[in-house]
């Protein structure tokens, strides 16, 4: 919870999260905190309207952008990426209802839902959505732009790559090591390790993953002859 | 009309090993796609015709070999996807790009090769085809020529699609109990739609709901191979047939995509034996690939490739990949409940297949196969 006061924070987006904050203002923010609303009609816009929005905003104003849902956690870059690009001010938000650790590692444009608990030591990227009663255990590690689903947890010293998606009721275990863009969506634990780009659900077959640039090769990567 | 093919067919461990020595490792068989191998020792494993292949890219070029270290014929590379050299595991032996034998360590304390088999030693090679983004792979010593089984209006259609792949794809593999030959009948034969896709499938398809509320409209071709009493050709086995769909692009990067054809179309681009390769509204291409590993047993090889994007944050982000995904498993888990049931049931005296007019694709298929099974 942000306690500076005449603090002015900027609302921008679409979806769950925003309604949610915007629905709940003072457990976010102490009541004199003045907020101004940027909210995106559609998220096929997000790329067009970045510019002028971001140049809408007031000098002094912290931004804090929410784009949600899962299949659109990525879209959230594209205002996102462009204000941190710009070095405009981001805040965190976190509800009232939430339990973190003093001792927590947070980046910029964090959600933390109501009744979501971070334990001791656990790191947390930038842009990284934690909805309502998702749990994070002591030292575990979640990189950028990450999505953790509600009633989701992550166990001790487990880590995620940047650009997760951890869906609703879905439980890291412990020393779990979960690589980039990978997506769990299938509730219930999960203690495998798993590399970049693997998709786990219920409806996807297992292994499923992504291969090409950046995943199984990279086009920089001069690997070297063994002669 | 009797089915030319008989359960056996779908049964017989004697006819699936013909399959492979006739059929896998004679023909040109899709192997994979090149945005998989867009760097410098980026390789992909797979097995075709019961031999283990290795693609690999060598300074640009696709090569394709039996992944079989001479030495002690433990494979060269051991992943599925990946980017190393070619240099064996087991006792650390290179290849050069023609697949001879780089280096040996400890070559002259250990080994001591006479120069002839020293220079005879070397992986495999077979003959690699590259149409668009799409690789194929021949296994036979003598390559039939690419042309003597696709048409060239069908390679240059398939070639025009595939161009429009993005870096990334999504590729899964599934182990099913049935015989390979279902899955590519099944793709062909349009009339189970109805039955067994009626909230998947036929609602996006307006000609198949017109079809099943009897309404008079557009038929499907009946028959896109078969037209006359001429002997159909192995060439004619690949074909493309498409259609209208009825339904709302879900693709949220939309606005800065690339599309294939008509966005309100649905492309099929059958490419025999074993690979439906479907374009869905512009933007989805998945590859579906029905690989055999015995005769009851196939391997389901599916590979969504992204579509290439402008916007710059969609281009690292394959997650999107994830609702195309979605939307073939729905549609593939359906068809296998019903060809599982078909491959529990069927017998070697079973009565032969009576099969209907609409169906002389899949009877001339069969002429050809039992051709092909034959020579």
């Amino acid at each position: 919870m942000s306690h500076n006061p005449n603090q002015k924070i900027c609302l921008i987006g679409l979806g769950q999260v925003y309604e949610s904050i915007a629905a709940d203002l003072h457990a976010y923010a102490s009541p004199d905190t003045h907020w101004l609303f940027r909210p995106i009609g559609h998220v096929g816009l997000l790329e067009s309207c970045a510019d002028s929005v971001l140049s809408s905003i007031p000098q002094g104003v912290s931004l804090f952008v929410a784009v949600d849902g899962i299949a659109l956690n990525y879209a959230r870059m594209e205002i996102f990426v462009p204000a941190q690009e710009r070095g405009l001010p981001m805040v965190n938000l976190i509800h009232k209802g939430a339990c973190c650790s003093p001792d927590i590692q947070l980046g910029c444009n964090v959600w933390v839902g109501p009744g979501a608990v971070i334990d001791y030591q656990a790191e947390i990227g930038d842009n990284v959505m934690i909805n309502p009663m998702a749990r994070i255990d002591p030292q575990a590690r979640i990189g950028n732009h990450g999505w953790i689903g509600r009633g989701a947890s992550v166990g001790s010293c487990a880590s995620l790559g940047s650009n997760c998606i951890i869906g609703d009721d879905v439980h890291i275990k412990a020393y779990t090591s979960i690589g980039k863009q990978c997506a769990i969506a299938q509730p219930g634990p999960w203690s495998q390790n798993i590399t970049d780009g693997t998709f786990a659900e219920k409806s996807i077959w297992a292994p499923s993953r992504v291969i090409g640039e950046g995943y199984t090769f990279n086009t920089s990567c001069h690997a070297e002859e063994s002669a | 009309m009797k089915s030319p093919l008989s359960p056996k067919h779908y049964l017989s461990e004697e006819i699936f090993a013909l399959e492979q020595k006739n059929i896998f490792r004679k023909l040109w068989i899709f192997a994979g796609i090149k945005p998989a191998l867009a760097a410098h020792n980026a390789f992909m494993t797979r097995e075709i015709g019961g031999v283990p292949v290795l693609l690999q890219n060598c300074s640009g070029k696709i090569r394709a070999f039996e992944n079989l270290c001479p030495h002690r014929l433990m494979p060269v590379q051991t992943e599925e996807f990946g980017q190393t050299p070619m240099r064996c595991v087991y006792h650390g032996w290179t290849f050069n790009p023609d697949g001879t034998v780089r280096t040996i360590p400890t070559e002259r304390h250990l080994y001591n090769y006479d120069a002839e088999t020293r220079q005879s030693m070397c992986m495999k090679q077979f003959a690699v085809h590259e149409l668009g983004n799409m690789i194929f792979v021949c296994l036979d010593d003598n390559p039939l020529p690419f042309d003597d089984q696709f048409t060239p209006e069908f390679q240059e259609k398939v070639a025009e699609a595939s161009m429009f792949f993005g870096p990334h794809a999504i590729h899964s593999n599934r182990r099913l109990d049935f015989n390979w030959k279902l899955m590519f009948e099944n793709v062909i034969d349009y009339n189970h739609i109805p039955f067994i896709h009626p909230k998947s499938l036929l609602p996006a398809i307006p000609t198949f709901r017109h079809m099943f509320n009897n309404e008079k409209q557009e038929q499907p071709a009946l028959a896109q191979i078969s037209h006359g009493p001429e002997p159909v050709e192995l060439h004619q086995l690949s074909f493309t047939r498409e259609c209208f769909i009825d339904q709302q692009p879900y693709y949220w990067t939309k606005h800065a995509v690339k599309h294939y054809g008509r966005i309100d179309h649905y492309y099929n681009f059958y490419i025999y034996p074993n690979v439906n390769f479907t374009c869905v509204m512009g933007v989805a291409f998945p590859i579906q690939q029905y690989h055999p590993i015995s005769a009851q047993k196939t391997q389901i090889r599916l590979t969504c490739p992204s579509v290439t994007v402008d916007n710059e944050y969609a281009k690292r982000h394959a997650a999107n990949l994830r609702s195309v995904l979605l939307g073939e498993y729905r549609v593939m888990d359906e068809d296998f409940d019903a060809l599982l049931a078909f491959q529990k049931a069927v017998h070697r005296d079973a009565p032969i297949m009576e099969q209907g007019h609409y169906e002389s694709d899949l009877i001339a298929m069969a002429h050809v196969y039992k051709s092909l099974l034959n020579a």
